[in-house]
């Protein structure tokens, strides 16, 4: 008797308790920056890999650098992608800018990559801003081992 | 006259933002300031005729204010309404501002700011407390109203009059609150970047990004233990309240007022980080929109610590009479409900996450 007055009860919290099973079925997994949470766009994704062998993806170079000071990690390889070619590439080869373009093109911040020089400096003059170098270069000194200035 | 209120209009729609949310919204907000006035004025006179009477002996309980209980009620309905409905108006925002992610930034809008924008977010902070003030409070209202009306003899009329009175200054703050942060312009207003609104995400955003109270590895399991503990203790309290009552009432109570700010720091700390598997976010709003089931929890969490409170006042209200406990004894069930639903769905997202 006193289990069927607790039936809809105990039914109802058993629908509570699948709620979430439910709702993570039904959704989707879109890969998401780990410091902001934001869904990547895979032209602007950075990847920064660690000595364990985890690999930590972000939407741009501003979370990566973030993420890297709030870890105090000494990461053992940076990816950044390519703003022309869509390629991934080494942090400590890429190519700078700090652009003043305007970010509706759907960048995350106003750093943009290139693996090439030339590309960058057009993208300098096209837009405005510099070409990042020395220390203001992302991932210098606290970043990447070993991040020799090569430029 | 008309070219002069056309112009004031199309002024007006430049300035505001207007889309379906803020338009319901902000009238609902004026028609709460509206009925919260209403219900302050007719309060005072009920509470003036109510000692009248009971001065000529004429007493007949609440009765004779059906109207004011009414216009009560239905304020009582649009406070509950207006906190949802707040929280949709700031999602429908998000978009307006290039880096605005989620709600988070959008409560950021105006720092920095010269003149009326600069007030849009302590406007906002202002709404963040008297928006469940007011529930709970209309919510007090409505079970010392039934309380008196189960004892049949109005001795509660005054204490619920009082009530009223105390409900409808609230919600007149409220809504006069709510509808300045609706007429202030916010476009083109720059945003000062934070967690959720732009580039300097973590060093600008100390309560998001950045966890309210545990930092480190052991005071987040610690923050976990604490609320899963809180959590079954209540559960348990509220079962013996429901049917011993006395000391197990009053500790329920204060369990479910330590809940609340315990809740907060386990959203804020443990469990946006946690089940959204970014260890360094910590907003709870990317939490309810990127997993709308927690709002469910969270929901159940909140209506459990006001469903204990309102049992408290249902009790107190009734001195031990029959008419408290019959008022109280539901609360009570539903509390205990809530709590063991919110402590349900967090068990299964943490052994899921």
């Amino acid at each position: 008797m006193n289990l069927r007055r607790h039936l809809p009860a105990a039914l109802l919290l058993l629908a509570i308790a699948a709620l979430p099973l439910l709702a993570e079925r039904l959704r989707g997994h879109p890969e998401r920056c780990e410091m902001d949470g934001v869904a990547l766009d895979p032209a602007f994704r950075v990847r920064v890999a660690e000595d364990g062998g985890a690999t930590h993806a972000f939407c741009g170079v501003t979370c990566a650098e973030s993420w890297i000071a709030l870890r105090r990690a000494v990461p053992a390889l940076v990816l950044v992608t390519d703003g022309v070619s869509g390629r991934a590439i080494d942090a400590r080869t890429a190519w700078f800018v700090r652009t003043l373009g305007n970010v509706s093109d759907g960048a995350p911040d106003a750093i943009r990559v290139f693996e090439r020089k030339e590309d960058a400096e057009r993208h300098a003059h096209a837009h405005g801003g510099r070409v990042l170098t020395g220390s203001g270069r992302p991932f210098g000194g606290a970043g990447v081992r070993d991040a020799t200035e090569q430029h | 006259m008309r070219s002069a209120l056309l112009g004031l209009l199309a002024r007006l729609r430049e300035q505001v933002i207007v889309n379906p949310f803020s338009v319901v919204a902000a009238f609902a907000a004026i028609l709460r300031l509206a009925l919260g006035i209403f219900v302050l004025v007719a309060g005072v006179h009920a509470i003036r005729a109510w000692r009248r009477g009971r001065a000529g002996d004429d007493a007949k309980g609440e009765g004779r204010f059906y109207l004011l209980v009414a216009a009560s009620v239905t304020l009582t309905g649009l406070a509950v309404a207006s906190w949802p409905l707040l929280y949709l108006v700031l999602q429908s925002y998000v978009p307006l501002w290039p880096g605005v992610m989620c709600i988070q930034g959008v409560t950021r809008i105006g720092t920095g700011s010269i003149g009326a924008p600069a007030a849009l977010p302590h406007l906002l902070g202002i709404l963040a407390v008297t928006k469940p003030l007011l529930v709970f409070a209309t919510g007090a209202w409505l079970v010392l109203h039934l309380v008196n009306r189960r004892g049949r003899t109005g001795a509660l009329t005054g204490h619920v009059l009082k009530a009223l009175v105390l409900c409808s200054l609230l919600a007149v703050a409220d809504g006069a609150v709510e509808t300045a942060y609706f007429f202030v312009p916010k476009q083109e207003k720059t945003l000062a970047a934070g967690c959720c609104g732009g580039d300097a995400a973590v060093a600008e955003s100390p309560r998001t990004s950045r966890p309210l109270v545990a930092a480190g590895a052991g005071q987040r399991a610690g923050v976990s233990a604490s609320f899963l503990a809180l959590g079954t203790g209540l559960v348990i309290a509220l079962s013996a309240a429901i049917r011993r009552g006395g000391p197990w009432l009053a500790l329920s109570a204060a369990g479910a007022i330590l809940s609340l700010p315990l809740g907060l720091v386990f959203l804020v700390d443990v469990a946006a980080p946690w089940f959204l598997h970014l260890p360094y976010h910590h907003c709870v709003y990317c939490l309810v929109r990127w997993m709308p089931e927690t709002l469910f929890g969270i929901a159940l969490h909140v209506l459990g610590a006001f469903g204990a409170g309102w049992a408290l006042v249902a009790r107190r209200a009734g001195r031990g009479g029959g008419a408290g406990e019959a008022v109280s004894i539901p609360l009570l069930r539903m509390a205990r409900f809530s709590y063991l639903g919110s402590l349900l769905m967090t068990a299964v997202l943490m052994v899921r996450a």
